[in-house]
């Protein structure tokens, strides 16, 4: 049986990620804002490499119709889906500290919620929201920072359709631009997980670079 | 003078063909770009402008040559 309390577990847990970045990540933050599809795959590929601390944020619960393509359990039914990520995240990595937030974000406040993260994934569902999100990076406050949003994700049409753009110096869209969420295109797990991926190997391009 | 109009995300616009030079009147704005291209007032609640870029809010005017990148991200996740 492995101590967990042991800070050489860490050690194991990571022994096969790049040696160049290595003591990076563990040093890096990164908020997640949105805890569904993208959000919690992405969050959960970043705790697998040991990032330092995720500071996840979501208002809603978990739903039968969640399960199909985010990171959670039919026991999680009913749970915040904050609750339910950072349980998983502990999990995977024991040492990550999780900061969780169960709200709305709007332009009041994700300016303080995320005040300490460099690098933002954006992982919302709904076109307004995606457009604050962008909107805050117009902002003097967040211009030091890095967003990471999705725009394109749906259905079962080519993985290779989904590409990382940089769209400005500090905003970086993964997606195919094209393929919305809605009834007949429908969201499953393949090609939300490809996109998450996108956002998160970004994160990581973006830990190497700035811590 | 000319400024080069990318789309990006949701937006097609019928008749203009993406990442290329429109003609517009000294001292536009990227609303009157908006209306040039008769985007939806709908849409241009949710489209994020960008001009050489860098984001701007939609009275910022365009100078000759810039590159204008708009972008109405598309739902889901």
């Amino acid at each position: 049986m492995v101590n967990k309390i042991d800070s050489s577990f860490y050690d194991q847990i990571t022994a096969r990620n790049s040696a160049d970045i290595k003591e990076k990540i563990k040093q890096a933050v990164v908020g997640i804002a949105g805890c569904g599809g993208l959000g919690s795959n992405a969050a959960i590929a970043l705790a697998r490499i040991g990032v330092k601390k995720l500071v996840i944020t979501d208002f809603d619960k978990v739903e039968p119709s969640n399960l199909n393509r985010q990171q959670f359990f039919i026991s999680d039914i009913g749970k915040n889906k904050t609750d339910a990520l950072a349980s998983f995240i502990n999990k995977v990595n024991p040492f990550i500290t999780v900061e969780k937030h169960v709200l709305k974000l709007s332009l009041k406040n994700i300016f303080n919620i995320y005040k300490d993260c460099p690098i933002i994934i954006e992982a919302f569902d709904k076109v307004s929201e995606k457009a604050m999100i962008v909107e805050a990076f117009g902002d003097k406050r967040f211009k030091n920072k890095f967003l990471i949003t999705a725009s394109g994700l749906a259905g079962y049409s080519s993985s290779n359709l989904i590409k990382t753009n940089k769209l400005s110096k500090n905003i970086f869209i993964c997606g195919d631009n094209k393929n919305e969420g809605n009834e007949k295109n429908g969201l499953m797990a393949p090609r939300v997980i490809i996109a998450a991926g996108h956002q998160a190997n970004m994160a990581v391009d973006l830990i190497s670079k700035i811590y | 003078m000319k400024v080069k109009v990318e789309l990006l995300g949701l937006l097609h616009i019928k008749g203009f063909k993406n990442n290329n030079y429109i003609e517009v009147k000294d001292d536009s704005t990227i609303s009157d770009i908006y209306n040039e291209l008769n985007i939806l007032k709908d849409h241009q609640k949710f489209i994020i402008p960008f001009i050489n870029g860098k984001e701007v809010r939609k009275s910022v005017m365009v100078n000759d040559g810039d590159t204008v990148k708009i972008f109405l991200p598309t739902g889901g996740g």
